[in-house]
């Protein structure tokens, strides 16, 4: 009950201080988006099908913009002893991991769903019949990038140069959460229901649980100096 | 006299190598071994990259199942003996995946007619490999001793528990590999069996030997490093 309780503190603490700079949000939307103009250019997608490398766009952009809002988060609290004073007043490592890749993933959230319309509009491509299996297969993906990148972030904010280790560590270890993610995309888009995502829906799930689980095991490790 | 089974492991690997070599290479080297391994009859002389690549594979896979299991070591000890077990098996599962990874597309070219089919295994390979290259560059990047054990630990474990989701991924992917062992395999002539575990037994001697060596290796630069630190802090 009470690991809950600082779970949550956690998570709201990160959010609120999202809302009130809206800083990183902006960041994130604005590398996605410019991810996207830079696919355009390099591959000139005005003659390539949405269906063939749309979810492959979506899914790189999303990973690389991602990648920055969660090294942020890790930033913040860098900046003033914030992790150790988190690990004094509440004494439980995997809670405020728990807390912070909760936070990282509704800050994701949050930023996929203003960056997917947007994304739809410039590739000429209507994703709203296929929505609610589209944020199905959004959240479950998300969710597995934000358990490992919170657990990376960590460890890059403790050494010298971390910001040059996170991208190393965590495209390498997302690499099949990566494929699960544009296959199932893929899926949904030409099937228009959750079905389409077949088995790569249950990847996501399964990569999901095991790397939250032992992440939440791996971070006291992690920050305990 | 510590390191006389050192000596006797040397020997045994080197006396299973000159097998595995002459099988390797066939009717171009002059060897008892040569002869006795027969050429494959579609594939040719290109088949017997096999008896170097699959025992380098088999092997990586279990070196980096040994550093899994030294990284929970440590973590439950905080001994740095496993995490120098570790490295040192993540070290040369790096050296021989870099053997499959060179050896696979040698054999794919003329078979396959591609260097590179983006294959299942093949693939799940090199993820294998850069997943601990990094495990190595993490490793550059530590603030000291202690929470470069600590840290790498932590990516052993992951590392390791991403292998089988990326080989499982990859193979739903696509999937071209032949599979020569177990239920759909082709199986293989009875001598080339032979010279297959001859190459195992060398490839995984091997592998021990290094492993051995490399872990006395990094423990004497931990001692030369608490000499360093003991002489400075009584230094006036």
């Amino acid at each position: 009950m009470r690991t809950l309780r600082v779970i949550l503190l956690i998570a709201g603490k990160d959010l609120r201080s999202e809302i009130r700079s809206r800083q990183n949000l902006a960041t994130v939307l604005f590398f996605a988006l410019v991810v996207l103009v830079i696919f355009h250019f390099a591959f000139d997608l005005a003659d390539v099908s949405f269906a063939t490398v749309g979810p492959g766009l979506i899914w790189v952009a999303i990973s690389f913009a991602g990648m920055l809002g969660l090294q942020n988060s890790f930033v913040r609290e860098g900046e003033r002893e914030g992790l150790a004073g988190l690990l004094l007043s509440s004494g439980d490592p995997a809670a405020i991991y728990l807390g912070k890749a909760i936070a990282g993933l509704a800050a994701l959230l949050v930023a996929e769903a203003l960056f997917l319309p947007a994304a739809a509009l410039l590739f000429n491509t209507d994703l709203r019949p296929a929505a609610f299996p589209l944020a199905v297969v959004v959240a479950v993906h998300t969710a597995g990038f934000s358990a490992v990148g919170t657990l990376f972030a960590a460890m890059a904010l403790k050494v010298r140069r971390g910001y040059l280790l996170l991208p190393v560590l965590q495209f390498t270890v997302t690499v099949p959460l990566l494929m699960s993610a544009v296959k199932a995309t893929g899926g949904v888009l030409a099937a228009g229901t959750l079905d389409g995502a077949g088995i790569w829906l249950r990847v996501g799930v399964a990569y999901d649980m095991i790397f939250v689980s032992v992440a939440a095991m791996l971070f006291e490790p992690l920050i305990e100096d | 006299m510590r390191s006389l089974p050192l000596h006797l492991l040397l020997t045994v690997i080197s006396v299973l190598m000159i097998g595995v070599l002459a099988a390797v290479f066939g009717d171009t080297v002059l060897l008892p071994f040569s002869a006795y391994v027969p050429t494959e009859a579609t594939m040719g002389i290109v088949q017997r990259i096999f008896y170097f690549h699959v025992p380098a594979a088999i092997t990586s896979f279990l070196a980096f199942f040994v550093a899994f299991v030294a990284s929970i070591g440590f973590l439950a000890t905080r001994r740095l003996e496993w995490d120098n077990v570790a490295l040192a098996s993540v070290e040369i599962g790096v050296l021989f995946c870099t053997m499959v990874i060179v050896t696979g597309p040698l054999w794919a070219r003329p078979v396959w007619g591609a260097w590179w089919p983006w294959e299942p295994r093949l693939t799940t390979t090199l993820i294998l490999w850069l997943l601990y290259i990094a495990y190595l560059l993490l490793r550059t990047y530590t603030e000291n001793r202690e929470q470069q054990a600590r840290f790498s630990a932590v990516l052993g474990i992951v590392a390791f528990l991403d292998v089988p989701i990326v080989y499982y991924s990859v193979q739903w992917w696509r999937g071209v590999h032949p599979v020569v062992f177990g239920p759909g395999g082709g199986g293989i002539e009875p001598r080339m069996r032979h010279a297959f575990l001859a190459a195992l037994a060398a490839f995984f001697l091997l592998y021990l030997l290094l492993v051995i060596h490399r872990t006395r290796l990094a423990r004497m630069e931990d001692q030369v490093e608490d000499l360093r630190a003991a002489s400075a802090a009584g230094a006036p």
